[in-house]
């Protein structure tokens, strides 16, 4: 499946921007389950230096800075991925309990990687014993790993509400938590959380995800948003993807652009500004298929 | 020597028969030389004399209040090191700095050390100083680490033992050398006869070896980032910077454009190739590392990235503090086939279960310490908690088993030690330095030995309560001589104006201003009261206007005649020492200081010395000082007029330069603001003529006129003929005039003139109305009185005021830096 992706980040500011320092992951990478065909990032206005690199986690970051005067920042990201339908099959024969131990006593590389993930990230803390707790009837030790991991996507699921007004960027996991509300990047933390908590590593995945018009419509331009996951470590088979805000394994219609911890890691512009006043963004995304 | 009470601990002095080691015999002899003339207190009263002239003094904290500075805690007696025995500490030092910089370096790239399971990964994942951002970004890759501190002590039996490494800063390494300066002159036989390894070999090879990194001109640019006068070790940041003739920049003198580091100076962008650092290392990139770092230089990293600058140390490095590492040295040794290092402290990591269940077990004999050292917990004794405190942190570990360690308290092998006057032998910890590159391992011949201030304790973690001690290496041969002065004989690579930050310039310009207004004030209230204490007297009136003057000269644009007049009688007391707070005087002398430490290293040894003794009378104007009147007019203000005195005095003999322009700029504008604001009280309210005599008398004593009036005029009362002398003598260095001629000449050769325009600059049309109605004005005129003002004088005051302040700004506009902090750009609303 190709799809042909265009990400408009547009910053308009009220005062005017001395100069920024940015970065930018907005380029998808390729993967075992997506080539990319082409990327290209466009600025406006045009950047004083630019660096491409590839981050800790293998993200492709564009480093920008812009040295002159400017009112708006637009950040057009374009991209053609194809994405193949192999998956990582998930190893079915193996509790809770047996992650726990092979975590404990496997130091083979992509273990000792995995263990990073378990661990507190910039936004995703343990509190006390909540996320376990809620986690806790789901995750039980003896349970099917990956089908504990199903439930659980299922419960927050069923027992959270999407509410895009609820949350910003620095609403805490708790609230998230307690009044059972948020939007996907919420979900995706909450999940991690949860798995953390129960001694299975999960990381955080950022990217989009193609939506299809009611039958018979045609599809407006700029609906699409971009949309974030998990990814939780199955011993013996490697990482399986897995979406709480639609209650689904991911599939073809899944492109990923990063991975991370949570989202502080894979944030799509990240960096500074001097000056400039409160910016008014606007994000728009368009994903569509291109062949089949 | 006391009789030690230290059975238990090695004595490095002393073999176990109590006689002297004969490495230490020619100190011990000076001591005790001393000793029986009662010259030991004497010694420590000289070695902190000579620490307060160096202006020596560290800050308790990072907030800069003066409050929290402190002197230099130096305990004269040396802590001696054979030779010998060195020579196999530093072979033991060298394998250790390679264990780190191979660890860092892997670290950084392909954290082989974790996929090999060799160091469990939560180690390096769950430490805060793993900067994700610094990886694969050859941050590291190339050069690795540069300085290495290693903290060492001996047990029991003598052997040498690792207590800590230090990797971040390289703290302490300019109090060393401050440090011997001092002490080898109060022990100048022992030290000849001992042959005590110098320090200059290895200060000179670190600049050999920097200057010798490639860039892009000949030399490299070398510059020294500090946090500013705040921080704690601001001292030895500036004498770093002194003894290589190198800049002192602080984060908002740099900027990042083209991936290129550049400095902010006067006559503008000068490249920087490398950075020698005391800032922490996540605080120097605001982009990619601690957002709300108000110490970083904007695009860092991306300059790093493009191989464009060198931090020394560099980015990230904070991973290898990390005590968890002390429990798989010899693995990791291992791993990187080295040999086995020196040892370090036994250390337990809560995350491992046999771990955790011994410290559970033995906290009463442990040392509990954060795997990441911050600011509000560096380690405490088990022992030192009551059973709900002890729960307490248990609670805390077990939530983050990862971030706590165990180490067991040793007893740290004791020195001959000077405390409260006392000689005694105290448990001491030793810090070393080395600097590697390319291969090359030099480790500096000394070092800063710590002791314990406390005589029961072996817990001496480097501590504020701590006293420092010279580090002597002693032989019979010596390898290195030369003092640091005539090893250091590399050129300096810059060009001493060219390379002046734009902040040090404005401060040279707040140093010439508010020494002038201090100098002024200082003075009015010395000849008040005189004036009060002499056979004449002063009427209530007078004194009260008087009393005034002086409170309108704390305010830089203060004027009497614009103020609503006030029923409430000032008292001295409210101006020097009010119960609201510090006062205006003090406050300004405060601002003046601020402004010397932060342009330090542009300063002579002996202005440094002026401005040292300034701040030790600076706390004299203390709450209750004017109890005793004469007392106050002795012991504070005549000393502190002396120090403002002298400070001018060396002011006009800095080399000429922008900042010297700069100083005289702020000087003469303030003399000319200062000599309006007075003959604003004084003279435009109308008093009688007693008072006014006092107050003509009083006018040209602050200014030193009195004589030369006399000597002119004959006769006091002659209120034209003073202000003619005030304002239009050319002659007069205080005249108004005299002022704006030299303002004309300082403003004129400021660079930034654009002399393509054909437009009079602001600066020169502003000196140049103030020159005519300076020029129109009519002392007769001027002095008429109409009712119970000289509203002429008051007119002409005003304009002149206003003309001095606009100035003030525009110079504040158009020369000096007004930094912008960044804000964080948010990819969500």
């Amino acid at each position: 499946m190709r799809y042909k992706i265009r990400h408009i980040t547009s910053y308009h500011y009220k005062t005017q921007v001395d100069l920024c320092y940015n970065l930018a992951l907005l380029s998808p990478a390729s993967t075992e389950r997506q080539t990319v065909v082409f990327n290209d990032i466009y600025l406006n206005p045009y950047p004083s230096s630019t660096r491409e690199l590839t981050d800790f986690y293998g993200n492709s970051v564009l480093q920008f800075d812009i040295q002159k005067p400017h009112e708006k920042l637009i950040i057009t990201a374009e991209s053609e991925v194809d994405v193949h339908e192999v998956a990582n099959q998930p190893s079915l024969n193996l509790t809770i309990k047996d992650v726990g131990e092979l975590m404990t006593w496997q130091t083979d590389a992509n273990y000792q990687l995995a263990k990073e993930f378990l661990l507190n990230s910039p936004m995703i803390k343990q509190v006390d014993t909540a996320y376990y707790d809620y986690a806790k009837d789901a995750l039980s030790p003896s349970n099917n790993l990956h089908l504990s991991v199903l439930a659980l996507t299922e419960k927050i699921f069923t027992e959270f509400t999407y509410d895009p007004e609820f949350t910003q960027i620095a609403t805490p996991l708790i609230d998230v938590l307690e009044h059972k509300r948020g939007v996907c990047q919420d979900f995706a933390h909450l999940q991690i959380a949860c798995l953390r908590a129960h001694g299975i590593p999960a990381k955080y995945v950022s990217g989009y995800i193609e939506t299809l018009p009611p039958p018979g419509q045609k599809k407006l331009r700029g609906v699409d948003a971009t949309h974030a996951w998990v990814s939780y470590f199955c011993p013996e088979s490697g990482w399986i993807d897995i979406d709480p805000t639609n209650n689904a394994l991911t599939n073809h219609q899944y492109i990923v652009t990063a991975t991370g911890r949570d989202f502080q890691d894979v944030s799509p512009v990240k960096g500074v500004i001097f000056g400039g006043g409160a910016p008014a963004l606007n994000v728009s995304v368009d994903v569509a298929r291109i062949s089949s | 020597m006391t009789e030690t009470t230290h059975n238990s601990y090695y004595r490095e002095a002393f073999e176990a028969n109590n006689t002297p080691r004969a490495f230490w015999q020619p100190l011990l002899s000076d001591i005790e030389a001393l000793q029986s003339q009662d010259g030991l207190t004497d010694c420590l009263k000289r070695a902190q004399s000579a620490l307060q002239n160096d202006g020596a003094t560290f800050f308790r904290d990072d907030t800069g209040k003066p409050s929290a500075r402190a002197h230099w805690p130096l305990d004269p007696i040396p802590r001696l090191i054979h030779k010998d025995e060195w020579t196999t500490l530093t072979a033991g030092f060298q394998v250790r700095t390679q264990l780190f910089n191979s660890l860092l370096k892997d670290l950084y790239t392909e954290q082989a050390c974790i996929k090999s399971g060799t160091l469990p990964p939560e180690a390096i994942y769950a430490h805060s100083g793993l900067l994700r951002p610094c990886i694969n970004t050859q941050i590291t890759a190339e050069h690795g680490l540069f300085f290495h501190c290693l903290d060492m002590m001996r047990d029991q039996l003598g052997n040498w033992i690792a207590m800590n490494d230090a990797f971040q800063l390289p703290k302490g390494l300019g109090f060393a050398l401050e440090n011997r300066e001092v002490v080898s002159r109060l022990f100048p036989s022992a030290f000849h006869e001992t042959q005590v390894q110098r320090l200059g070999a290895f200060f000179n090879r670190i600049w050999q070896v920097l200057t010798s990194l490639k860039s892009q001109s000949n030399y490299p640019s070398i510059v020294i980032l500090t946090k500013g006068q705040q921080s704690r070790d601001y001292f030895e940041h500036s004498f770093l910077a002194n003894l290589y003739g190198i800049p002192l920049l602080q984060p908002q003198d740099l900027l990042v454009r083209h991936e290129q580091v550049w400095m902010k100076t006067f006559d503008g962008l000068l490249p920087v190739d490398i950075i020698i650092r005391f800032v922490e290392d996540n605080l120097c990139d605001p982009v990619e590392l601690d957002g709300s770092s108000r110490l970083g230089v904007c695009g860092l990293l991306g300059a790093i990235r493009a191989q464009n600058v060198k931090l020394i140390n560099p980015l990230g490095i904070s991973v290898l503090e990390n005590p968890v590492l002390y429990k798989y040295m010899d693995q990791l040794a291992d791993f990187y086939g080295l040999a086995p290092p020196l040892p370090s402290i036994q250390t337990f990591w809560f995350a491992d279960n046999a771990d955790k269940a011994h410290i559970e077990q033995h906290l009463n004999e442990l040392i509990i310490k954060p795997t990441f050292t911050n600011e509000h917990f560096s380690g405490v004794r088990g022992a030192d908690l009551t059973s709900e405190q002890q729960q307490a942190l248990l609670k805390k570990m077990h939530a983050a088993p990862h971030q706590y360690v165990a180490q067991p308290q040793l007893s740290a092998s004791v020195t001959p030690s000077l405390i409260n006057q006392q000689l005694v032998e105290q448990p001491s910890v030793t810090r070393l330095y080395a600097f590697q590159m390319q291969n090359e391992h030099l480790v500096l011949p000394s070092g800063i030995a710590q002791v314990s201030q406390e005589t029961d304790t072996c817990f001496i973690r480097l501590r504020a309560n701590a006293l420092s001690k010279d580090v002597w290496v002693v032989g019979d041969q010596q390898d290195t001589v030369g003092s640091k002065d005539d090893a250091l004989n590399v050129q300096s690579t810059y060009q001493a104006e060219s390379s002046i930050a734009s902040r040090v310039i404005e401060n040279f310009y707040i140093l010439g201003r508010d020494a002038e207004r201090a100098q002024t004030l200082l003075r009015l209230i010395r000849i008040y009261l005189l004036m009060l204490t002499s056979e004449e007297g002063l009427s209530d009136n007078a004194s009260q206007r008087f009393l005034l003057a002086i409170h309108t000269l704390t305010e830089e644009n203060g004027l009497l005649s614009t103020k609503e007049s006030t029923t409430n009688l000032l008292t001295l007391d409210d101006i020097i020492t009010p119960s609201n707070g510090q006062s205006a005087i003090t406050l300004l002398l405060e601002d003046l200081l601020q402004a010397a430490e932060a342009s330090k290293e542009m300063l002579s040894i002996d202005t440094l010395r002026v401005i040292s003794t300034l701040r030790g009378n600076i706390d004299a104007l203390g709450a209750g000082c004017l109890q005793d009147q004469q007392h106050f007019y002795h012991q504070c203000l005549e000393p502190l007029i002396t120090n403002l005195l002298a400070l001018s005095g060396v002011g006009q003999e800095q080399m000429r330069g922008p900042h010297w322009q700069f100083m005289m700029t702020g000087k003469r504008i303030t003399r000319i603001k200062t000599t309006l604001q007075m003959v604003d009280t004084f003279f435009v309210p109308y008093a009688p003529l007693q008072d006014q005599h006092a107050f003509e008398k009083a006018f040209l004593m602050t200014f030193e006129l009195f004589i030369t009036f006399r000597r002119q005029y004959h006769n006091a009362g002659n209120l034209e003929a003073l202000l003619q002398l005030m304002f239009l003598e050319h002659s007069n260095p205080r005249s108004i005039l005299f002022q704006l001629e030299a303002l004309m000449y300082h403003l004129d050769i400021h660079p930034f003139k654009n002399d393509d325009t054909p437009e009079t600059p602001a600066d020169e049309r502003m000196l140049i109305d103030a020159l005519n109605t300076l020029k129109q004005s009519n002392s007769k005129e001027l002095i008429a009185l109409d009712q119970h003002e000289r509203l002429e004088l008051k007119a002409f005051i005003l304009r002149q005021i206003e003309i001095f302040e606009t100035l003030s700004l525009y110079i504040n506009d158009l020369y000096f830096e007004h930094s912008m902090y960044p804000r964080q750009l948010n990819a969500k609303d």
